[in-house]
């Protein structure tokens, strides 16, 4: 082996650990800086999967982005050389390499992803945004474990409000949920299609008008988190956001008591305040 | 059929009125769609501006109504991505391939002049109709124009609600647009499948001949789809229908299922032309032959099989039920191996080449390298959890620019740079050409990078105010895209001077191997006086003065 050769051996190793030595710091780290607060059981694991292909596509951008510079540099026309580089057409071996180490990656994700997808929506329940339409999943919602709490939303142009069966009959402007309680969502819309959203819990769901979609989850962290329309329902769709409320449990029938018995109803405030003007 | 010798016509005058009329000449079609197209592409990059203006700061107030109302808003950024969409990145790849493929097959035009002609002529129309929806309530549901939204009526200052004359004017459109480039690809496959000289069998073909090949099977099938959803919508707005109103029965996400069974495919009618554009250029500028020939070209049929099932992972959210969402996630993985092919074997053919660095090449590197952040989020984006926190937000937003931005139209300006002197007979400016990239490069990614940033945060897209926690990225986003519009700007200078005054180019300037730099630039009337036989492969580089058993073939 030539003195060059060996020189580009090592520093084609240490270019490689560098690559995994930054990919799994900027993968594993991804809470840190890339993503809101988790608020949830499922935000958790969403967010596991997530930092995982981050780690394999930083890998994978790193190697392509250090590929090129190195060509760039090392396989630049040298001045005065005007003659055609070697005719190499390809090579059997290293194409198959680069078809099958691909493909495994992808399988990979893709088995990570669907048990993440059936763990989110675990405890025989509707999940991560299934409708009605679907038989399994009114099955699963037939079957309750008894302890959820049920809430049901209706969105229009361009508010939320949230309805308590069973709790009282006031509407309210905003969700207030316990902690540690699995929640099962029930959505309607009233005109056109729009987007159940809360970030900080990494779910989403289109409420579509003519059917009921359901999201179940179950909230962790005591906070405020934003809920906001994530499906383009018209000129102020930007504004339609409201609340989600993680409150203690003694908090929770605190709020319920005093906020959803009829006397003391407050009107849905984001959602009728703009309708009306 | 080919013309023999003797039928051969006299040359038509060159006069520059040809370029207006209905002339059935691929070259001059070629360079109307361009030019067309580029025309429009600066209206789209104006609207992207207006939108980043807006976007400045957290509150609703450059593109509002005096009433505030963000409606203004909702129509500029639906207006951007139709333009960039269907007149634009569709018909300026259109045009290199109108203009290229009979050079590059040994043809002498088009299978079907005239059909040709006419689907350059449905474009004009097309823009002129969407531009004018602007002046008629214009449409503000998104390019995706979901029902129910776009089937709304307009509520003017009293109260009173109108027929949304925008919305019908955007679907008239759309279905010319759609039309126009389905009588396109029936020409290329014609064309590439038919016209061959003799002496080049499929194998020999250029690359960029495969993509076309792959881009017009796309557009051939599953255009008619969305042309049909149109229609179908279109009855909806004016005849009182109810194929997708929910109120009496319809179904609106069924709308959704034949919209994405064109709109998904139509990413690689989008970005298909310009791999094969840049198969073309990067072994040119490597001095070395395409690494992995076949590979590359079936990988192109391969993304055009599988681009056909893929596309319900535009609707994790929609109630797709659970199974069929993980049919659709395993697929759409799927695709990025093909993909990931094409990337390794340019990144292969580069590796100990004698790489030089035109603008040519520096915007096909600059492809390479910015699609790939696009093609790594789609594998995210694919992957139903993540999805299904990222849909609908910036971060598809940013997804969907590395990809049709620092995919598409890096490779669009590859291409321009690189065929620029065989189109015009002219060289272009190489200084201004870096000049260009580079401004291009950092617009680019100050515009696109941080809006990963913004969507996993929590911005949702298609919003006129957000939320203030997200002013400052927004602010670098904005930066970013004044820049990337007036990066457009030396090219512009540069292509304009050149054109006129820039210095005539020979026939083949960068030494390349294919047919179109075997006639002179601009190529005659008739192309090849003379068919040309196929004697060398299109990137046989480095074989001169070789013997035959040192070339590694497979």
């Amino acid at each position: 082996m030539s003195g060059n050769k060996l020189a580009l051996r090592v520093l084609s190793v240490i270019a490689g650990l560098v690559i995994v030595a930054l990919s799994f710091w900027v993968g594993t780290s991804a809470n840190s800086w890339l993503l809101p607060p988790e608020a949830t059981q499922e935000a958790v694991m969403v967010d596991k999967l997530f930092r995982a292909t981050l780690v394999i596509a930083t890998g994978i951008f790193l190697f392509v982005q250090a590929t090129i510079l190195y060509s760039v540099v090392a396989f630049r026309q040298q001045p005065g050389d005007t003659s055609d580089g070697p005719p190499i057409h390809g090579n059997v071996n290293l194409e198959i390499f680069w078809t099958a180490v691909p493909a495994a990656l992808v399988l990979w994700v893709s088995v990570y992803s669907y048990d993440v997808s059936n763990k989110t929506a675990a405890g025989g329940s509707a999940g991560l945004g299934c409708s009605v339409d679907c038989p399994m999943i009114v099955q699963k919602v037939s079957n309750p474990t008894g302890k959820e709490l049920y809430i049901n939303v209706l969105a229009q142009q361009y508010g939320w409000t949230f309805t308590y069966p069973g709790l009282g009959g006031s509407e309210v402007g905003e969700m207030h949920i316990p902690a540690g309680q699995e929640v099962v969502v029930s959505m309607q819309a009233k005109d056109v299609i729009h987007g159940f959203w809360v970030p900080d819990f990494r779910l989403k769901q289109d409420v579509i008008p003519g059917r009921v979609t359901r999201l179940r989850f179950t909230g962790t962290k005591i906070g405020e988190y934003a809920l906001v329309c994530s499906e383009l329902c018209g000129g102020y769709h930007g504004v339609m956001r409201s609340q989600v409320i993680i409150d203690s449990p003694s908090k929770f029938n605190q709020w319920v008591k005093t906020e959803l018995t009829p006397k003391t109803a407050s009107l849905p405030v984001s959602g009728t305040k703009l309708a009306l003007k | 059929m080919q013309l023999t010798q003797d039928q051969l016509q006299p040359e038509p005058l060159q006069d520059w009125r040809r370029y207006f009329s209905f002339c059935t000449d691929h070259k001059v079609i070629g360079i109307q769609y361009m030019v067309t197209s580029f025309v429009l592409y600066l209206a789209g990059g104006f609207l992207a501006m207006l939108i980043r203006a807006e976007l400045l700061t957290p509150d609703a107030d450059v593109l509002v109504t005096p009433d505030g109302d963000p409606t203004p808003y909702n129509a500029s950024f639906t207006i951007h991505a139709t333009i960039m969409i269907f007149l634009w990145l569709i018909p300026m790849l259109a045009g290199f391939a109108n203009f290229l493929i009979p050079l590059m097959i040994g043809a002498r035009d088009m299978a079907f002049p005239r059909i040709n002609a006419l689907a350059f002529w449905m474009i004009p129309p097309g823009a002129t109709i969407l531009l004018a929806s602007f002046f008629f309530d214009p449409p503000g549901a998104g390019w995706t124009s979901y029902p129910p939204l776009s089937l709304q009526g307009v509520t003017d200052a009293n109260g009173l609600v109108h027929f949304h004359t925008g919305q019908l004017l955007w679907q008239i459109s759309v279905i010319l647009l759609g039309t126009s480039s389905i009588l396109g690809a029936l020409n290329f496959i014609t064309t590439i499948w038919e016209m061959r000289v003799p002496s080049m069998g499929i194998w020999q073909m250029p690359l960029f001949c495969w993509a076309m090949l792959a881009t017009s099977i796309i557009t051939l099938i599953a255009t008619p789809v969305l042309t049909g959803a149109l229609v179908l919508l279109t009855f909806d707005l004016v005849a009182g229908t109810s194929f997708f109103r929910p109120e009496s029965g319809g179904n609106p996400v069924l709308y959704q299922h034949m919209f994405w069974f064109y709109s998904h495919p139509a990413v690689y009618i989008m970005v298909l032309p310009g791999f094969g554009m840049i198969s073309e250029i990067i072994p040119v500028f490597s001095r070395k032959p395409i690494f992995g020939y076949k590979a590359i070209a079936i990988s192109s049929m391969a993304i055009a099989v599988l681009g056909f099932i893929v596309w319900a992972h535009h609707m994790f959210t929609s109630g797709t039920p659970q199974w069929l969402r993980m049919f659709f996630m395993i697929t759409s993985m799927i695709i990025a191996v093909p993909t990931g092919i094409k990337v390794f074997s340019w990144l292969g053919t580069m590796w100990g080449g004698k790489l030089r660095f035109t603008s040519a090449m520096v915007f096909a590197i600059g492809f390479l390298s910015m699609f790939v952040i696009g093609g790594l989020s789609g594998v995210m984006l694919a992957s139903v959890p993540i999805d299904i926190h990222v849909h609908n937000t910036y971060f598809v937003v940013a997804h969907l620019h590395y990809v049709l931005f620092g995919g598409s139209v890096f490779a669009v300006y590859a291409g321009i740079y690189y065929w620029f002197p065989k189109i015009t007979g002219r060289m272009l400016n190489e200084t201004w050409g870096h000049i260009h990239f580079w401004l291009t490069l950092v617009g680019f990614n100050l515009c696109f990078l941080p809006m990963h940033k913004l969507g996993l945060m929590g911005m949702p897209r298609r919003v006129a105010s957000y939320d203030p926690i997200f002013t400052y990225l927004n602010t670098v986003v904005s930066v970013g895209g004044f820049l990337l519009g007036i990066s457009t700007l030396p090219f512009l200078a540069n292509a304009i001077y050149s054109w006129i005054k820039g210095p005539k180019a020979p026939a083949n300037p960068w030494e390349a191997l294919t047919f179109e730099w075997t006639v002179s630039s601009p190529p005659p009337v008739e192309n090849f006086t003379k068919l040309p036989v196929l004697t060398v492969g299109p990137y046989d580089y480095g074989h001169e003065g070789r013997s035959p058993d040192e070339i590694i073939r497979h």
